[in-house]
């Protein structure tokens, strides 16, 4: 009998990853990205009621990696947004990330860095526990660009 | 020029032809309609009344759902930005004639073109073969997408097809049953620790 432990799938996991990674990485001169993505099926974390905003923070997290992992590999990419379909009755969300060049002791780095969203900016009661949603740019990772960011008059 | 409307009338959709015609220099033309503004039958005269004009820029959108009449219609030379939204379906009598007339539409700026959008809501049927799109290649920079299935293969196309884009946008239509990114979407493993 074959059993699927976590470390197994985390494996097979990383190792499509690369591969989809791989794919991406074919299109050489690639800025601008822009991909339908639903994460949450293979995450198994399917929005349960509308206004749950600790499962938003969860899908932004997932797409920040997500974005990361592309712009290591697509070298000349300096924008990356994933459109995800929610299934609700909500409008699909629009994550939208963009890479900055900085230089860290003498050495050039890429950061991934967020730009804000609409649900983004303030903190929310969670529905399930009583407890806070933080959602405040300054508490979610990706050192989130606010609402005058560089792409807001974007026309696509 | 662009304009949103319910419909129109045969004479008033004559005129509009007529005016188009007067219009020597056009460069863009864009059409977005949510009903008939030019019905599919339409479609020829419309790109007759345009195709004197020095256009760049050709957006069609065909709005509501229909069925595909007649022959294809070839489209516009010399585009460098075309956009079709391709609400329509195969004649009952030719299974793929949806497709062909999409490509009728498309070929004659295929080696012209800089930016091509193409998005098309079959709700069955095959789907739009890439390969059609190949003598775009050396020209185009930017690529959107509405793709159709759970088909992997056009993320193995487009670097080969198209090796010099600078933008790519592909989505899934909300017509396809899962509406989920092919990226990824093979990790359906309930043991991944949620992040």
């Amino acid at each position: 009998m074959h059993f699927i432990t976590y470390e197994t799938s985390l494996k097979a996991y990383e190792s499509l990853q690369d591969e989809h990674i791989n794919i991406l990485a074919r299109n050489k001169n690639l800025v601008d990205l822009t991909l339908s993505s639903d994460f949450e099926v293979g995450s198994n974390d399917p929005l349960k009621f509308e206004e749950n905003f600790t499962w938003f923070v969860r899908c932004y997290k997932r797409r920040l990696k997500a974005t990361q992992d592309v712009f290591s590999a697509c070298e000349n990419l300096e924008r990356c947004c994933w459109i995800q379909i929610t299934h609700r009755q909500i409008p699909d969300l629009e994550h939208s990330f963009i890479v900055e060049e900085r230089v860290l002791g003498g050495k050039k780095t890429k950061m991934v860095r967020g730009l804000q969203q609409e649900w983004m900016g303030r903190d929310y009661d969670c529905l399930e526990t009583g407890g806070v949603v933080k959602c405040k740019l300054e508490d979610l990772p990706g050192d989130i660009i606010g609402e005058n960011n560089p792409l807001s008059d974007d026309d696509w | 020029m662009s304009r949103y409307t319910l419909n129109l009338k045969d004479e008033e959709r004559n005129t509009l032809y007529q005016f188009l015609e007067s219009l020597p220099n056009l460069r863009s033309f864009i059409l977005i309609q949510a009903f008939h503004l030019v019905s599919t039958t339409d479609i020829p005269k419309l790109i007759e009344s345009l195709r004197h004009a020095p256009l760049l820029e050709f957006s069609l959108d065909n709005g509501i759902s229909a069925n595909v009449e007649g022959q294809p219609t070839i489209g516009l030379s010399g585009l460098e930005k075309l956009s079709v939204i391709w609400n329509l379906r195969d004649h009952v009598d030719q299974p793929g004639s949806a497709y062909d007339h999409l490509y009728y539409l498309v070929r004659p700026s295929l080696s012209t073109l800089v930016d091509l959008q193409i998005e098309h809501y079959p709700r069955l049927g095959p789907k739009f073969d890439l390969q059609l799109l190949k003598p775009a290649g050396n020209t185009l920079r930017s690529f959107r997408f509405l793709a159709v299935g759970d088909d992997q293969s056009i993320f193995y196309d487009v670097p080969v097809l198209f090796p010099h884009l600078i933008k790519l946008d592909i989505r899934w239509s909300q017509h396809t049953p899962t509406r989920r990114s092919i990226l990824w979407n093979v990790c359906i493993l309930s043991h991944m620790k949620p992040l």
